[in-house]
């Protein structure tokens, strides 16, 4: 017995047995409080200092000595103090952990040359047995298998699982490294192709990797390893776009083993294609922009698509959709009035009022036969852009008014069959009556005639008689004729505005048209307002030029003109498919639902006062984007809750592009339809891009002080250090404070100083 | 005093006019036709009778607006007051303080989209006429006071470019108004521009215009056609797709 810890045990401890402790330290066992052992301790110094001043008559050598002794002295009182205690201890090093974390997701089924990743996964572990026995001896291996999240296993199962949906290499090693219960981690072996299906970088690799501060060993599979595959790999657009604003959704493709020079890459809306544009590789990855600007607001579905090759190990990254949802930022509004006007000018400036109306006007001021008693340079006057307006610019306006405008004298034709094509592609357009409207501005047989509300064509001219309107039937539900006050009887609002003069007579409503106001006072109450839903756009008919009587003339009654403001807001915010106006909406819980799960959404019904409507009845299809040649994928019935709403499901629905159409009624009243997009996701994010990330995995083994090896080659040497951690079993105290040794010392310092002091004649 | 002389063709159409009668010549004025009320007031109202007449005629015939050519007398408390967004209030002399009713219904006249042009026939500053206008403005708009208004506003380009004041006399440089919502609810001249417009019903025109002779009368009208058109299309020369045009011609 050599060693100081056998020493003390046989001095100190002679009734344990040998080798009951393998360690000791000194420890303090005093139960005095910190502050009063910092107390004691400052007053002893204090002491000493005070007594080197009374010494100082003696020769330097003697006050040395004096006041070592002190020192010493009060070192040994303060010693006691404290209560000294020598702690033998039992202890036992904890064992290191080396998790060893294998890939289960999907994309380890890919093929490699030879069978798959994660059959090449389960051949390296196997051959790497004998290193794996080693480092047993000196820490413990975990298995470990992860996709989105980490599963600690007893054993690796065989044969591997390849079978979570996504991939987070990220969220799986901080999960590996929480599990340190009472053990270090000394190193993780990773095995895995890096496909990280959360878009982990090499950059946000190497920041993990440092975070964890555990030396990461990754085996990934080198980039030559892949099945032929043409992929797109990403597919960056932002969720929302404003209309009329230019889109950019940007694609990066990515191909290997099929040594493609360039393909064409198309992107589609609706199954409609909006543009193709060729791709040329780069290093086996492409990157090609769409821009185009979106006419229609609301959610839209957009494809992108690549060709399929012939020996492609996966078709389904081929194409990818995304949901966009196009936002108005102002409602542009194009007024053409055929001359000035008090109807016009009432029009004009509650659309200028309009903070969201961005509003370009033109007014005929000077006709083709008014007099020139100026030159062209004292006139204010332009040239009426016809072409720009009616070509370039038409797509870019939400609605087109024409006010008591006849367009013959601008030889403007050609350009009706472009505001025909406008509105079936998705425009609004609103022609409000005067002596050159509807029949008098001879607009029968001409291409807008095909998308008017009103039937036009041998009706009798413009009538100045005055008349008051009568609300039809659609007219009490329909949101632009409500313009009373709240609570108001819908009737009896126009009964007691000033009536109206002035009035374009039609053969009466257009087919699919809704008449919401007419003419009680001419044969066939012919319509004074009504609505057209045709092809993607609205169109609105106001048969008179008076409605700005609604304003002025009901201020000279008493009123405040607020039944004009409404009845335009309301005709705007239908024109432009304002979703608040809306009494039945339908939500999808989700744009893009995974393969496999329900496609759920909520139907929310309102009355006429926009308040939820409980007891309606809602009925849903789900029907394919392009029509479908096999019907709809689903039905659905639902009856509203108490605030309006209704739930719909969907379950079992194939991959591909859908829209929910809903439609409410209640005790036999149509309430309105509504409409949403979703995608049930064809792919699989997993598979998405096949290619192996190994540049992921060494940024990972880089970053953290491990080593990277491809699945060909050996595991490396793996650098663990030994344990740190202490397990300690049991101690025992042996005080050393009360002993004869102590106390001795103690009197001899004491009587060394007496002697000396003596010796010095100070006693 | 010169006076330009007619041509044939608008000697015919003129006595076609006063032998059919203006609004049959015309048609049957629709319900957002340009119809200008004549303000009655008492005192010396209607000083110039036939100016108005005249100036609609012009209206017509130089632009699109299609005009009702007979100004109508309303009072401020008669019950068609609204149906003349557009009113003319002129006169000459003293007139009476109008009553507290009129004074309500030309605010609320004024406030919710009508215009006032007041024309001082004295075209005299500081004249029991102007004086007057003054006292009931004050009364009518008690917190929006007269201004001058700016050469450089899309009054004086609404239809035509203009760059001078006018009138029968050339007393006061400028023209004053009242805005409400950025927009010139009242508009005031002191240079009697009925003076220059009234014409009487052989053709001949009523008043010499001084000093700028014929020109003057022009402008007098293209003023007034201005002023019409203002009313009806409010700051429309303002949109930026005719700025290039107009700064192009101004300079």
């Amino acid at each position: 017995m050599t060693g100081p810890v056998e020493f003390l045990v046989r001095y100190l401890a002679p009734d344990a047995g040998a080798g009951a402790y393998n360690d000791w330290r000194l420890v303090a066992t005093t139960s005095l409080p910190t502050w009063a052992q910092l107390t004691l301790g400052t007053a002893l110094v204090v002491a000493i200092v005070a007594s080197a001043l009374g010494l100082t008559r003696l020769a330097l050598p003697k006050r040395i000595l004096l006041l070592a002794l002190r020192a010493l002295a009060a070192f040994w009182v303060l010693a006691l103090l404290l209560q000294p205690a020598i702690e033998l201890r039992a202890v036992s090093r904890v064992r290191t952990r080396i998790a060893v974390a294998v890939d289960a997701s999907r994309s380890m089924s890919l093929a490699t040359q030879d069978g798959t990743r994660a059959e090449a996964v389960a051949e390296h572990l196997a051959a790497s047995q004998p290193a794996f026995a080693a480092l047993a001896e000196r820490a413990t291996i975990q298995p470990f298998t992860f996709g989105e999240r980490s599963h600690l296993l007893e054993r690796f199962p065989d044969p591997l699982p390849a079978d979570e949906g996504h991939t987070d290499l990220s969220r799986a090693l901080t999960e590996i490294a929480g599990q340190s219960v009472g053990q270090e981690l000394g190193a993780i072996i990773l095995y895995s192709d890096g496909v990280d299906t959360e878009g982990l970088t090499p950059d946000a690799a190497r920041k993990k990797a440092a975070k964890l501060g555990v030396p990461i060993y990754a085996v990934g599979f080198p980039e030559g390893s892949a099945a032929p595959d043409l992929a797109i790999r990403r597919v960056l657009a932002d969720d929302f776009a404003f209309l009329h604003n230019t889109v950019n959704i940007e694609v990066e493709l990515e191909e290997r083993g099929l040594g493609l020079d360039d393909v064409v890459a198309t992107l589609k809306q609706d199954g409609q294609v909006l543009q193709s544009k060729p791709v040329t590789f780069a290093g086996g990855t492409a990157r090609v922009s769409f821009e185009f600007k979106p006419r229609t607001i609301g959610k839209q579905v957009f494809q992108i698509s690549v060709p399929v090759q012939s020996n492609e190990v996966v078709e389904s990254n081929n194409q990818r959709s995304l949901v966009l949802k196009v936002i108005r930022d102002r409602i542009r509004v194009l007024q053409v009035a055929g001359r000035p006007s008090w109807d016009e000018r009432f029009l004009r400036e509650l659309l200028k009022r309009n903070p969201n109306v961005d509003l370009i006007s033109f007014f005929i001021l000077r006709s083709t036969t008014d007099e020139q008693k100026a030159s062209q340079e004292e006139l204010a006057l332009i040239p009426f852009p016809v072409n720009d307006l009616f070509t370039t610019e038409l797509p870019s306006f939400d609605v087109v008014i024409y006010q008591n405008f006849n367009y013959r004298p601008y030889k403007m034709a050609h350009y009706l069959r472009n505001v025909r094509d406008y509105v079936q592609k998705g425009g609004s357009f609103l022609m409000i009556g005067g002596d050159f409207g509807f029949e008098d501005g001879a607009y029968a047989d001409t291409p807008i005639a095909e998308v008017l509300p009103l039937m036009l064509g041998g009706s009798s001219p413009f009538d100045t008689a005055e008349f008051r309107p009568r609300l039809t039937k659609e007219g009490r539900r329909h949101p632009i004729t409500r313009i009373g006050e709240p609570g108001e009887p819908p009737d009896a609002v126009f009964r007691r505005l000033p009536p109206l003069a002035g009035f374009n007579a039609s053969l009466g409503a257009a087919p699919g048209a809704q008449v919401l106001l007419e003419h009680p006072g001419l044969p066939g109450n012919p319509p004074l307002v009504a609505v057209r839903e045709i092809g993607g756009g609205r169109t609105m008919a106001v048969t008179t030029d008076s409605l700005w009587f609604w304003r002025f003339l009901a201020v000279g009654e008493g009123g405040a003109g607020r039944e004009f403001d409404r009845f335009w807001g309301n005709s705007l915010r239908w024109l432009i498919r304002d979703p608040e106006l809306a009494r039945v909406r339908v939500k999808a819980d989700r744009s893009a639902v995974p393969l496999g799960e329900p496609v759920i959404a909520e139907v929310q019904v309102l009355g006429p006062d926009f308040r939820g409507l409980p007891g309606a009845k809602v009925n849903a299809v789900l029907v394919p984007v392009d029509g479908g040649k096999d019907g709809p994928a689903g039905t659905a019935q639902a009856v509203t809750g108490p605030e309006g709403g209704a739930m719909i499901n969907f379950p079992d629905v194939p991959p591909g592009t859908y829209v929910i159409r809903a439609s409410a009624d209640l005790e036999g009243e149509n309430l309105g339809k509504a409409e949403e997009p979703v995608i049930v996701e064809a792919s699989d994010v997993e598979l998405e891009a096949t290619f192996p990330r190994p540049e992921v995995l060494k940024a990972l083994a880089e970053a953290s002080g491990g080593a990277y090896v491809d699945i060909d080659d050996n595991l490396p040497e793996l650098d663990i250090k030994d344990a740190r951690r202490l397990e300690v079993d049991r101690t025992r105290r042996i005080p050393v404070w009360d002993t004869f040794f102590a106390l001795t010392v103690l009197l001899g310092l004491a009587a060394s100083e007496w002697w000396i002091r003596r010796r010095a004649g100070l006693l | 005093m010169k006076v330009r002389q007619r041509n044939r063709r608008e000697l015919l159409r003129e006595g076609a006019a006063l032998l059919l009668g203006a609004p049959a010549l015309m048609g049957a004025a629709g319900p957002s036709d340009l119809r200008v009320g004549q303000l009655d007031t008492g005192g010396g109202w209607n000083t110039r009778p036939t100016a108005l007449r005249r100036l609609l005629w012009e209206v017509g015939q130089r632009t699109s607006i299609e005009v009702d050519l007979e100004p109508r007398p309303v009072q401020a408390t008669g019950p068609d007051l609204f149906r003349y967004p557009f009113l003319y209030w002129s006169g000459a002399g003293a007139f009476p303080s109008l009553s507290e009713e009129a004074v309500r219904r030309l605010r609320r006249h004024l406030t919710y989209g009508g215009t006032l042009l007041i024309d001082n026939a004295d075209a005299e500053p500081g004249g029991t006429f102007d004086t007057g206008v003054r006292r009931e403005l004050a009364r009518i708009l008690p917190r929006q006071p007269l201004a001058n208004i700016a050469n450089d506003h899309v009054i004086f380009k609404t239809f035509y470019l203009v760059d001078h004041q006018a009138g029968r006399i050339l007393r006061v440089p400028y023209l004053e108004g009242i805005t409400i919502e950025k927009r010139y609810a009242v508009v005031y001249s002191q240079n009697d521009l009925g003076g220059a417009w009234a014409r009487d019903a052989f053709g001949r025109w009523e008043h010499e215009v001084t000093p700028g002779g014929e020109r003057q009368r022009e402008m007098a009208f293209r003023l007034g056609i201005n002023l019409m058109m203002y009313a009806l299309c409010l700051d429309y020369k303002d949109d930026l797709v005719h700025l290039p045009f107009i700064l192009k011609r101004r300079q």
